[in-house]
């Protein structure tokens, strides 16, 4: 299986780059570069922002923000874990759709085919590890830089997600997520220990 | 993260919580239950059972998928035996074979030898035309729904209609490949 | 190809040996069962009450077999006919078998003679549930309240079960309570055999 993408900030420069040169050989289309260039702009601001520590409430691992998002992009969970850096309800939205569009890019940027899409950017503030599910729905964890074990928590937020929103039957599919169980499972895992997620 | 290897159905049935199967048989029961009494045509009966199940297999999928391992399927044939030989055990705790594949690998048969969600049923004389376990067929065209594959699924052979086992065909109509919806000229 | 001429294995449901009641399916199968029952009544209805009343009917159906198939499995084709009798039987036996352990608890309601109530901690069927909050007290125990319907009155002990959520101290999720409230004529033959 093809490797997904892993991008550094480094690597988001080629991209505009590579977003230039594919739309000098005609075979992007301006606004696919608009796009690109919107995403870097605003995730480039959205990491200034973000200062270092904001997420360091003690026990927490050092997550800043965690978001799902469905399939066609729409923001269905928020939460975040900051005191400083924290977002209103429209940066969020924006952060989500953005990251929707973004990730999408990259499958068709990337020059090997069946690329699964960003599957990690590290900034200089921050990482944002992200898991899409076969079925298209995105989980995505803001942290500080080199945390580790993002993966097995996102895959057990993943978990969490098929048992306390997809079998409560007053959670309407693809809409915004507001279980109480859900929320209570996710904010014990994520308090715990990052060892927890070590051997999982 | 290196891929992790898919996990058998043996497995992973034997690591989740189960629930004595009497229960979700004689849930199931009431449900049908319900619906004859609130439908009362078997024809409309079979088609909720089938909407039903639908929307189980939409939410069901992610569970598969989180628990398996599974990674994406290569193909139709790939996809029908992990539903097979996963999907069955780990719910149901069942077993199921694939046979009966056509030429162009698009339409074959899941056989059951065992479903409990038939224990204790017997058709009244007055439901005959009934498609009991027609939640089933639902729930896999629900699930194959979710990860891109349109199937029409459909029984062939029904216990409770006298025959000696339970035959689902499961027939792909279309296998939408998943790509950025959008296309440049939108 | 539709197999025909094939006979089927029993000629008749009732040739069929019962099973031992030890075959499991996962829990999970069971819970997007029971979802998809909550999620369909709910398009049956126009209010809470009539959700809660529906989800108890189909829990009756349930409770009525179980007794059938308990009565005549585990105890030999005997029941129960004393009241506190008819109780221990589905706190301890019925939910053995349905959810795989004892209740939590059996107790006597304090205000009222008529009353016993059996709480759990986590009713299975509430596991994965979230209550929204425009649905104030309503709870999908109703359906386990079924059951116990079902069962006392197959049993000839008729009463109004219902299922409460109660805080608990200390705790963040509040517990189920099944609530018992016989009918009278329960309680009168009960004096009666003394």
């Amino acid at each position: 299986m093809p490797r997904p993408v892993r991008i550094s900030f480094r690597a988001l420069n080629r991209l505009v780059w590579t977003a230039f040169v594919l739309l000098l050989s005609n075979q992007m289309s301006i606004w696919m570069l608009i796009c690109v260039l919107i995403i870097y702009c605003q995730l480039f601001s959205f990491s200034v922002h973000d200062n270092v520590g904001s997420g360091k409430v003690f026990g927490m691992a050092a997550i800043y923000s965690l978001y799902i998002i469905n399939k066609s992009g729409g923001l269905i969970y928020y939460k975040d874990y900051g005191s400083a850096g924290r977002m209103d309800t429209n940066d969020s939205l924006r952060v989500a759709s953005l990251w929707h569009s973004m990730h999408a890019i990259s499958q068709q940027l990337s020059p090997v085919s069946g690329c699964l899409g960003i599957e990690l950017l590290q900034a200089d503030t921050f990482d944002l590890h992200c898991f899409q599910s076969l079925t298209g729905t995105k989980f995505f964890v803001v942290c500080e830089p080199g945390a580790q074990h993002m993966e097995n928590l996102l895959k057990f937020v993943y978990e969490l997600y098929t048992d306390y929103v997809l079998k409560n039957p007053f959670y309407e599919m693809e809409m915004p997520i507001r279980c109480e169980l859900f929320d209570i499972n996710l904010t014990q895992a994520v308090q715990k220990d990052r060892v927890v997620f070590l051997g999982r | 993260m290196p891929p992790v290897a898919p996990r058998s159905g043996d497995a992973i049935f034997a690591n989740v919580e189960r629930v004595n199967a009497e229960l979700f048989t004689l849930t199931y029961g009431a449900i049908v239950r319900q619906l004859l009494t609130d439908l009362e045509e078997v024809e409309e009966v079979n088609k909720q059972l089938d909407q039903m199940g639908y929307n189980i297999g939409i939410r069901l999928i992610d569970e598969f998928l989180a628990k398996s391992n599974v990674s994406r399927c290569n193909d139709f044939k790939e996809t029908t035996d992990v539903i097979a030989k996963v999907g069955f055990k780990m719910f149901l705790g069942v077993t199921a074979s694939v046979t009966n594949w056509d030429a162009d690998g698009t339409c074959c048969s899941i056989v059951l030898e065992d479903n409990p969600l038939v224990d204790f049923v017997e058709l009244p004389d007055n439901c005959q035309g009934l498609y009991y376990c027609n939640i089933l067929s639902g729930v896999i065209r629900g699930a194959l729904d979710m990860v891109s594959m349109k199937t029409e699924v459909t029984w062939l052979r029904d216990v409770l209609r006298g025959d000696d086992l339970f035959e689902l065909q499961v027939k792909l109509l279309k296998h939408v490949p998943e790509e950025y919806p959008y296309k440049d000229d939108e | 190809m539709i197999g025909v001429g094939k006979v089927k294995q029993y000629g008749n449901v009732l040739d069929k040996p019962l099973n031992k009641g030890k075959q499991e399916v996962s829990l999970s199968a069971f819970a997007f069962l029971f979802s998809e029952l909550v999620q369909y009544n709910q398009t049956q209805v126009d209010n809470i009450g009539e959700l809660e009343r529906r989800l108890e009917d189909a829990g009756y159906a349930v409770g009525a077999r179980v007794l059938e198939l308990l009565c005549h499995r585990d105890k030999g084709n005997r029941r129960e006919t004393r009241l506190l009798g008819i109780l221990s039987f589905v706190h301890s036996t019925v939910w053995k078998v349905l959810f795989g352990k004892v209740a939590d608890s059996l107790e006597k309601g304090t205000e009222h003679e008529d009353e016993y109530m059996i709480s759990e901690k986590e009713l299975l069927v509430n596991k994965f549930i979230s209550i929204p909050k425009d649905m104030g007290t309503f709870n999908c125990g109703a359906f386990v309240a079924g059951i116990v319907r079902g069962v006392l009155d197959g049993a000839g002990f008729p009463a109004v079960v219902t299922a409460h959520f109660v805080p608990m101290e200390g705790q963040q999720r509040p517990r189920t309570t099944i609530l018992i409230k016989f009918a009278e004529e329960v309680l009168q033959r009960e004096a009666r055999l003394g």
